[in-house]
């Protein structure tokens, strides 16, 4: 009987709505097999290969924002199309082009296998790609699985040198340890869905429409509260933050700048996705959808202020540059949780659409300012990371002004000064996490950002106002490392400048954005 | 399913042997000790499965686990030569502050988790006594006409049926989605453990700047 039910059901296939992540996941493949038979000379191939998968996927995915008008779900809802994912998906592409260009720098300086690089990237990026995109609980897992073994092997890409390999073997096994929470999530989550008549399930609407007819009530809190533990760890929230350092640190910087930006913003958009739209607002308070909402709606508030006290205070004491961008990493999680907190808290689906963009927007400009700003680290650091204490940075300021004032935009935008990315980005989550009444986290968010200008300001004046003993040439610009600090530059300028036309992008109400203005 | 006859000594003979001999594993000093118990604890878990009516989870549980990460994890241990610890006197937990914490957690863990399930367990028996009857009597029916086993007396589900057809139509993606989480893994474990003068092979890298001037042999010599 059941038997003639699943042959009966159509398995949904529509592979234009995961034509970028197929787009990225056969270039991974031919960018190994370019690897393979290219010669010496011919190395260029798959950076550029990826660049041009990456520019693809991009196309890809703004046309079937723009221009597709069929379906918006596919595979029986394992895939979904809104803007969430969208967005997200546009995150992950800029991200991975400018980790491609920083990397092509220091690929070089070290006689690293670019290749193998690319391909993990790419792949990674896929696995990102279908963590936005996917609609339901195995895809996720699926798609963070595929996104963490990639950034494992990246972060001791250095096999050499002993801090990459203390970096990639704790985030392994920290990482292996938030992946079995995840799962353990998930599988209670299944069982606790299941009604009298029906299996469970792990679809993310599904779940949403069955939460108040669940027969095991608990067992869907005790779910859900391994699933905040698992994502919460993969994007560094305050008390599941403490691999971050090492693992930033040991890992070689320009996989670093890729780890704060994009596996973070991927673990944002399925962690918003899940809870969002499988645990959402209800309208009775009493029910077990209501309850299960409140919880987790607490819980978040009091992890989203956690982090960013943690992330602020203790990157005052750090003394090697890129710790401090790590504690710097954890404090942004926290910000862009406000966010995140409004999106659950909002009630009419315009207002959560408007958080749920704001802090992709959010994502979007901490990834492009701390994108350059590890550019820049990695040029400073010279070949094996050796200079990353602060004090490598005395006095360079007039030695070598391109890199300098460009690393001095980069961390005044992080601060979130007026004009640039980073302060158009904080006024969008404070502004949606105000609107739903989340007055005393925004205090928290500002009187922290107060906290923070301390030590973003210190390495300002170190670079220009300190004296400098030993001698020091200014490390020579590649390229590509000029491109992405070009583009890096002008994206932190027209994000904190005119943010109205990417906002319309990620799918807010043109409204929000004027308001703003 | 209330439990009755050799199913209740089927049940209760496996499940204290997979418990007992998960403790053994996490408590053996001999690594190769913990592996073996740790077969053991798998295999009793796979005779659950079939108690169950999970044939298929049970025969990926042995032949998977057992048959294949198991012997692995031997084949390692036995390669690695883990001697150091089996030797030592030290005590075999860390530190009292560390037990006393972990305790305190997976106590934690398992009251809640005990108490979520039974207190779902009861809600539904309550709740659904009679959709639950209902339920047994149709899945007695269907079993009564299930093809019989090799002994004549168990029934053979068709659980590995519908394992097989939705895994190749309703989870069709997630399936294709695995192969490439394996190809990352492959990909990535070449890379990190292949040598340096393998990696030097591959005609990219020049050998010295790994940090191994000359060839392993030439290298002995310089020592």
């Amino acid at each position: 009987m059941s038997l003639i039910a699943l042959q009966a059901t159509n398995p949904d296939i529509n592979l234009t709505l995961i034509a970028p992540e197929l787009i990225i996941g056969i270039a991974g493949v031919l960018v190994m097999m370019i690897d393979a038979f290219a010669r010496r000379g011919q190395r260029w191939l798959t950076g550029g290969l990826s660049i041009v998968a990456l520019i693809a996927a991009g196309g890809a995915s703004i046309w079937l924002g723009a221009g597709w008008r069929g379906a918006r779900s596919a595979f029986n809802g394992m895939i979904v199309l809104d803007d969430l994912r969208l967005s997200f998906t546009l995150i992950f592409v800029v991200v991975s082009i400018l980790t491609i260009l920083i990397a092509a720098a220091w690929i070089d300086i070290e006689k690293l296998p670019a290749g193998e690089f690319h391909a993990l990237l790419l792949f990674a990026t896929c696995g990102m790609m279908l963590m936005a995109s996917a609609g339901d609980l195995v895809i996720v897992f699926l798609g963070l699985e595929i996104l963490s073994i990639a950034t494992y092997v990246m972060a001791g890409f250095r096999r050499t040198d002993v801090r990459s390999n203390e970096s990639s073997l704790k985030y392994f096994i920290l990482g292996s340890f938030a992946s079995a929470f995840l799962l353990y999530g998930i599988a209670l989550i299944y069982g606790a869905t299941a009604t009298a008549t029906l299996p469970g399930t792990t679809n993310i609407a599904t779940i949403a429409g069955r939460l108040n007819h669940s027969l095991y009530p608990p067992l869907l809190l005790a779910g859900a509260a391994m699933l905040l533990v698992g994502f919460g760890f993969k994007i560094a929230t305050a008390p599941f933050h403490v691999w971050t350092p090492d693992v930033y640190e040991g890992a070689p910087t320009p996989v670093t700048a890729f780890m704060a930006a994009g596996p973070k913003a991927a673990g944002f958009a399925s962690f918003m996705r899940v809870f969002v739209f499988g645990f959402p607002i209800a309208t009775a308070a009493a029910s077990t959808a209501g309850y299960t909402h409140k919880s987790w709606l607490g819980t978040l508030a009091i992890m989203a202020a956690l982090t960013m006290s943690v992330g602020n205070i203790v990157a005052i004491v750090q003394n090697n540059v890129k710790r401090m961008l790590a504690y710097s990493s954890i404090a942004h999680a926290g910000y862009a949780l406000v966010g995140f907190v409004a999106a659950g808290a909002a009630t009419d689906a315009e207002q959560r659409s408007a958080a749920l963009t704001s802090v992709a927007f959010y994502l979007l400009t901490y990834a492009v300012m701390n994108m350059g700003a590890f550019a820049i680290v990695t040029l400073i650091a010279r070949g094996n990371d050796r200079r990353t204490a602060v004090e490598d940075y005395n006095g360079i300021g007039f030695l070598s002004p391109v890199l300098a004032f460009s690393l001095s935009l980069f961390l005044l935008s992080l601060l979130g000064m007026p004009l640039t990315a980073g302060f158009m980005g904080k006024v969008m989550v404070f502004t949606t996490a105000v609107r739903q009444g989340y007055l005393w986290l925004v205090v928290i968010g500002v009187l922290n950002t107060a906290v923070s200008a301390y030590y973003y300001l210190r390495l300002i004046i170190v670079m220009f106002f300190r004296e400098r003993n030993t001698p020091w040439d200014a490390p020579r610009l590649p390229v590509s490392v000029a491109l992405a600090l070009v583009i890096t530059i002008a994206g932190v300028f027209y994000l904190g400048l005119f943010p109205g036309r990417v906002l319309n992008a990620f799918g807010a109400h043109p409204s929000i954005s004027l308001s703003i203005r | 399913m209330i439990l009755s006859g050799w199913e209740t000594v089927f049940f209760w003979f496996f499940s204290i042997a997979a418990i007992l001999a998960g403790l053994l594993t996490v408590m053996a000093r001999n690594a190769v000790h913990s592996a073996l118990f740790l077969i053991s604890s798998l295999v009793s878990v796979g005779a659950l499965f079939i108690l169950l009516g999970a044939e298929f989870i049970a025969g990926v549980q042995i032949l998977v686990y057992v048959g294949g990460v198991m012997v692995l994890f031997l084949f390692v241990i036995m390669l690695v030569n883990v001697g150091a610890e089996e030797e030592g006197r030290a005590p075999i937990f860390n530190r009292p502050a560390q037990v006393a914490a972990a305790l305190i957690f997976s106590l934690l863990l398992v009251v809640a988790l005990l108490a979520a399930i039974n207190k779902g367990y009861v809600g539904l028996r309550d709740r659904d006594a009679a959709a639950l009857k209902q339920t047994e009597t149709t899945r007695s029916e269907q079993e009564s006409k299930m093809q019989t086993g090799a002994t004549g007396v168990s029934r053979i589900t068709t659980q590995t049926e519908s394992v097989g057809m939705s895994l190749f139509t309703n989870a069709s993606l997630p399936f294709e989605i695995a192969s490439l989480l394996l190809l990352v893994a492959i990909v990535g474990s070449v890379m990190l453990a292949r040598t340096l003068k393998q990696e030097a092979a591959a005609d990219d890298v020049d050998s010295e700047v790994l940090g191994q001037a000359p060839p392993a042999e030439t290298g002995t010599d310089n020592i």
